[in-house]
């Protein structure tokens, strides 16, 4: 029987399975340092206070570990694409891949679903159980984290920066991670200075908040339906 | 067959390849030879589609390379210059990439590690230049594929790893497989290769076999000086010298002394060889 050309479930399961390994193999570490922060930070934080002189006192201040969840959730989201396919754009590594007997629609997928929904949940999940347990062990020193990483999310779309870092990681040849991050920050920040235009208070007036929270859900939508078309059509064409 | 019409390419404002136009037929090992930047990478890429023709076309039994369609990579491997140090054992990679190829056969990637004196256990990010062009070029001979593009294959191998290679194709290339190698080390593909292809700036200059080869010209290894001479070299162990083979004499084709040849005598050549 012909195999079709676009998508065959089995070749497609085969693929995608090894991609997924692949990816665990470059990533497996950092995902589960990412995912252990919380413990890092609790064992940083008792040993500062230790050090100090009173280590019976080493409660986490809440702003830190809301920071600390921010700042290691968006880098991840970010940069674990570049890690898993960066080198798409290398002649090596990359033309290796192309030459795969795999459709691009197979290989597109894969790459999709495993930088953006495997990937990241491994993290969260991973993050979430410790930040649990370290709550469950001392519920008098520690507020879980569950509450700013949801607020996060829904700030923030974690398909949204995965995609952005997906796009980071065929868009440019060389420091990729650094570049990425830095285009996303000036255009956050220019976005931010836009809106800072707007006369936001006599919006409020006419629009209510759930409203505002539907405009930006839609926006980081179409920012990451963009960068996925990018991405398709870039692996599609790439040249060698 | 491979059917290469009147291909183009261009790197920015420098054109490559122009107007190129070949046929390369089933079961033969071809040698593409050429000086360097004639554009040898560029048409074994564009030969396996990780290029696209800016102009022309290039017919792989009825595909289009540059589709990449899992049918036709299926049936096609490339062996880039530069290889990927995969952070995966030998046999791993070849048990987890070769189920892709529906040809590949384990018995012959382990059986050419062997000549290969390469081990397979061994991570492929740990090993030396050369021992990792040999676990690829042995992956490259066990994907049993019709067509198989070879970028410099004998670079950074030692001299018996070059001995090795030649026994390796020789012996585990399929009847039925065309193997386009590109290679600067003519000595190092000699007695395998056959037809040559030599390329230079933008043309084709031959596109022949060993036995026409040897039918129009004539490879005459005395030390006598021959007057009329297409090409003369002093070697360490006497001289080669090249002639126009009027007499239907036979001699062993030198394929140094032929490209010089071919470089000296562009026009002459290519009428003589012209179809």
């Amino acid at each position: 029987m012909k195999t079709s050309e676009t998508f065959s479930l089995s070749r497609f399961g085969e693929y995608f399975i090894l991609d997924l390994r692949n990816c665990f193999a470059k990533v497996g570490l950092t995902t589960l340092v990412c995912g252990l922060v919380p413990l890092i930070l609790l064992v940083m934080v008792a040993a500062t206070n230790f050090a100090v002189g009173d280590p019976s006192v080493w409660i986490i201040e809440n702003s830190v570990k809301d920071m600390v969840t921010a700042v290691t959730s968006i880098f991840y989201f970010l940069l674990i694409p570049i890690s898993c396919y960066g080198l798409l754009t290398d002649k090596s590594a990359g033309s290796t891949s192309m030459m795969l007997p795999v459709s691009h629609t197979e290989k597109y997928a894969s790459m999709v679903i495993n930088s953006m929904i495997i990937l990241p949940l491994t993290f969260a999940a991973l993050y979430f159980a410790t930040d649990a347990a370290l709550w469950a062990l001392f519920p008098a020193r520690y507020e879980d984290a569950a509450t700013v990483m949801t607020m996060l999310s829904s700030f923030f779309m974690p398909w949204m920066v995965s995609a952005v870092g997906l796009t980071g990681a065929l868009l440019f040849k060389r420091g990729k991670g650094a570049k990425t991050f830095a285009v996303s920050a000036v255009s956050f920040i220019l976005l931010v200075a836009m809106l800072g235009s707007i006369d936001i208070p006599s919006l409020y007036n006419k629009v209510n908040m759930h409203t505002v929270n539907v405009i930006w859900v839609a926006f980081q939508t179409v920012c990451a339906v963009l960068c996925l078309t990018y991405v398709y059509f870039r692996t599609k064409k790439i040249q060698y | 067959m491979i059917v290469i019409s009147n291909l183009g390419f261009s790197y920015g404002q420098v054109p490559v390849l122009k107007n190129i136009s070949m046929k390369l037929e089933e079961g033969k090992i071809y040698g593409l030879l050429g000086e360097n930047g004639v554009g040898k990478t560029t048409l074994l890429t564009l030969l396996c589609g990780l290029k696209k023709p800016q102009m022309g076309s290039i017919d792989v039994d009825g595909y289009n390379p540059y589709d990449r369609k899992p049918s036709f990579l299926a049936d096609q491997y490339y062996l880039s210059d530069e290889v990927a140090a995969v952070n995966m054992k030998a046999i791993d990679y070849a048990r987890n990439y070769g189920k892709f190829w529906e040809k590949f056969d384990m018995g012959k990637f382990l059986e050419i590690m062997k000549i290969f004196e390469n081990d397979p256990e061994q991570k492929m990010n740990k090993m030396s230049c050369g021992q990792l062009k040999k676990t690829w070029i042995s992956f490259a001979l066990s994907c049993n594929t019709r067509y198989i593009f070879m970028d410099e294959p004998t670079n950074g191998l030692d001299i018996p790893s070059k001995a090795q290679f030649r026994k390796a194709v020789t012996k585990y290339t399929s009847e039925d497989s065309t193997l386009v190698i590109s290679t600067h080390q003519v000595r190092d593909l000699e007695n395998i290769i056959d037809p040559i292809i030599i390329l230079d700036r933008q043309d084709v200059l031959l596109n022949a076999t060993v036995e026409e080869i040897s039918e129009k010209l004539y490879f005459d290894y005395s030390n006598e000086k021959i007057e009329g001479a297409l090409y003369s070299e002093m070697t360490p162990g006497g001289c080669v010298q090249v002639l126009v083979n009027t007499g239907s004499e036979e001699s062993k084709v030198n394929i140094e002394a032929l490209f010089n040849t071919v470089h000296l005598h562009k026009e002459l050549v290519k009428g003589m060889f012209a179809k």
